[in-house]
């Protein structure tokens, strides 16, 4: 665009913009220009953090975060259920329901109907069964004929 | 003595012997105008000093990298326009505010009166250019302010010429605007310099 048109649009567009004097209204610090390249000298040539520096202060942000990152993992997982194979006979057969109420408690609850084996159970040994279990526990029976 | 060329001192950055003579000369060469149009971004002297020292810090570590094609003066306003245009975002992020609010600040930045000098008009200029986006204002400071062309400031900005030139209609009407409304309080303006 040739300066003429560029004078002309403006003129036209922004009338007042064109009737502007273009001077630079912002305050420039006294010798700023005279201090600026030996600043930005100086901060360019400045020698590298040595890397021993810059390590630890990486490790100083990533150790903490991999610590809270193993945490939330190990906090994530599902806690793993009790092995039925790791507990002992004794805790099998002290852990049925009637084990943990008192005695009372359990005579009130016993109902005929829930315990028929206790109730209808008979022994019916025949002659020779019943000489076999006096021989084998060794009963001296003359102590049940008085 | 007669200033060096660009090309000359990039050839003398080349040479390990004459590489910090050569940077101080580009920074002293380059250092007004990049510091204007930096300063007219993000208003604020400090602020403008840290985009800057950021710019030329950035070419201490790029300049070997630097085709000699191309012109050091537009690669130079070209990272001072993206650490203008980066500077005033973090701004926006820091702040967690919208670009009005930034613009507040920038205003109250400039109605101090030991960082401006200009008079009631100039100053209303300057809020009106404040109210542009941030990429708007750089188009329109590159083009009224520095009078760069638009191939140069398409070179700059990474933006077509046909957007760029709409982009600066748009910011010269927003800103004639403007400046009619307060036009309409100060009194009549001075007579066109050209």
């Amino acid at each position: 665009m040739k300066p003429d048109q560029w004078n002309e649009e403006l003129r036209r567009d922004a009338p007042t913009l064109h009737g502007l004097p273009k001077s630079d209204p912002f305050v420039v610090e006294q010798g700023f220009f005279d201090r600026f390249p030996h600043e930005v000298q100086a901060l360019a040539t400045k020698p590298a953090r040595t890397s021993w520096r810059l390590w630890l202060k990486r490790t100083a942000v990533a150790l903490p975060a991999l610590a809270v990152l193993i945490f939330t993992l190990h906090s994530l997982q599902p806690t793993a259920a009790p092995v039925a194979d790791e507990a002992s006979y004794d805790d099998l057969l002290y852990s049925s329901v009637a084990d943990q109420m008192g005695t009372d408690e359990v005579l009130e609850n016993a109902d005929a109907d829930d315990w028929p084996e206790f109730t209808t159970v008979t022994l019916q040994l025949s002659t020779d069964e019943a000489l076999a279990y006096v021989d084998h526990n060794q009963i001296d029976l003359n102590e049940y004929l008085y | 003595m007669e200033e060096a060329t660009d090309a000359e001192l990039i050839a003398l950055f080349r040479k390990e012997e004459s590489r910090h003579y050569a940077f101080n000369l580009i920074v002293r060469k380059h250092q007004r105008r990049l510091y204007g149009f930096i300063r007219r971004m993000v208003t604020d002297p400090d602020e403008t000093k840290d985009v800057l020292q950021e710019v030329f810090l950035k070419a201490w570590t790029g300049l070997d990298r630097f085709r000699e094609d191309a012109q050091l003066f537009s690669w130079l306003y070209r990272i001072a326009h993206n650490e203008s245009i980066s500077h005033l975002k973090r701004m926006r992020r820091g702040f967690f505010v919208s670009d009005a609010k930034i613009t507040d600040r920038l205003t109250t930045t400039l109605d101090s009166s030991e960082h401006f000098s200009g008079d009631a008009i100039e100053r209303k200029l300057q809020r009106a250019v404040m109210n542009l986006p941030p990429k708007q204002r750089a188009v329109f400071t590159m083009k009224y302010f520095d009078e760069m062309k638009y191939e140069e400031m398409s070179h700059v900005t990474g933006t077509s010429v046909g957007a760029l030139k709409s982009s600066f209609h748009i910011a010269v009407k927003k800103i004639g605007d403007e400046l009619t409304r307060a036009d309409q309080t100060i009194g009549p303006t001075r007579s066109p310099i050209r």
